[in-house]
C-alpha cells in the first residue's frame, strides 16, 4: 500500500487557501472516500503575542515535512497528501501549516493527518520566534509533542524514526 | 572545505550563521569537528553540546555516533524545532 500515494510539500511566505489546495488534493488522487484537512493558527494567549516569526532551513525543511509524509503513506492506505508551512513574520489568528490527506476511508485519513502532524512537530526544522510586547523569545520545544510522536512508534511496534 | 550553519537561537548565541573549514581528507570526528568550531568561535563547544541539540548533515538528520564527515558536507547545528 506504500508507494501510490501522491505526496505533495511546500515551505512558503505566502498565505494558503484550503479551498484550492482541497481542489488539487481531489485532482491529485481522485477516488477519495475520505478527506481530512488540518490548519494550525497562530494563537493568541491572552492578548500578549503581536507576532511570530518562523525561521526554517531551506531545503531542510522541505525535506523533512516530506519524509514524514512518506512515513505516514507507508503506514496508512493514503491516496493523497499534501502540507505547507508558513514562514516569516505572522500575527494573531494567521494560518501557518495545512495538512490535507485523503483516503478511501476515515480511519486512515483521521490517522494519517493526526500523525503527519504529530510528526512535524518534532521533525521538520522550523523555529518559532515569538515577539511578546517587544521582547523576542524563541518558543521551547514542548516534551509533550515529543510524547505524541514516540505514542505513535510505540503504537506500531517500531523504535523511533 | 566543510560548510557549517546554524539556525535559531544556536545562530544568535554563536553570532555567527556560518562557518567554512578546511577539510582535506574524510574522517573528521564530531569531536574533531567541535574541536575546531571552539578555535573559530570560542565557546562554541558549549553552546553545541547543549541536550536537545541535533545534527544534520547534507540536510538529513544525523545520529552524533554515526559521525564521519567528508569534504563538501554541509553540517548544521539545530535547536530542538518548533514547528507546526
Amino acid at each position: 500500500m506504500s508507494g501510490s500515494a501522491v505526496l505533495s510539500v511546500a515551505v512558503q511566505m505566502e498565505d494558503f487557501s484550503v479551498e484550492e489546495a482541497l481542489r488539487r488534493l481531489r485532482q491529485a488522487a481522485p477516488g477519495a472516500g475520505a478527506e481530512v484537512a488540518f490548519v494550525g493558527l497562530v494563537r493568541d494567549q491572552a492578548g500578549s503575542v503581536a507576532s511570530l516569526t518562523l525561521e526554517h532551513y531551506p531545503g531542510m525543511s522541505e525535506r523533512s515535512m516530506l519524509a514524514v509524509c512518506e512515513r505516514a503513506a507507508k503506514r496508512w492506505p493514503l491516496l493523497a497528501v499534501e502540507a505547507i508551512h508558513r514562514v516569516g513574520t505572522l500575527g494573531p489568528g494567521d494560518q501557518i501549516v495545512l495538512v490535507l490527506v485523503s483516503s478511501a476511508h476515515r480511519h486512515a485519513a483521521f490517522e494519517g493527518a493526526q500523525y503527519i502532524m504529530d510528526a512535524f512537530k518534532s521533525e521538520v526544522v522550523f523555529w518559532k520566534l515569538e515577539d511578546r510586547d517587544g521582547e523576542k523569545v524563541w518558543i521551547e520545544a514542548a516534551p509533550s509533542d515529543q510524547r505524541a510522536l514516540a505514542a505513535w512508534d510505540e503504537a506500531s511496534g517500531e523504535g523511533a524514526p | 572545505m566543510l560548510e557549517v550553519r546554524f539556525f535559531a537561537r544556536l545562530r544568535e548565541a554563536l553570532g555567527r550563521e556560518r562557518v567554512s573549514l578546511p577539510l582535506e581528507a574524510p574522517g573528521l570526528t564530531v569531536e574533531g569537528l567541535l574541536l575546531a568550531l571552539d578555535a573559530e568561535i570560542p565557546g562554541a563547544r558549549a553552546q553545541l553540546t547543549v541536550p536537545g541539540i541535533r545534527l544534520a548533515v547534507n540536510q538529513a538528520f544525523v545520529e552524533t555516533e554515526a559521525f564521519v564527515l567528508n569534504p563538501g558536507d554541509e553540517i548544521a547545528f539545530l535547536p530542538p524545532v518548533t514547528g507546526g
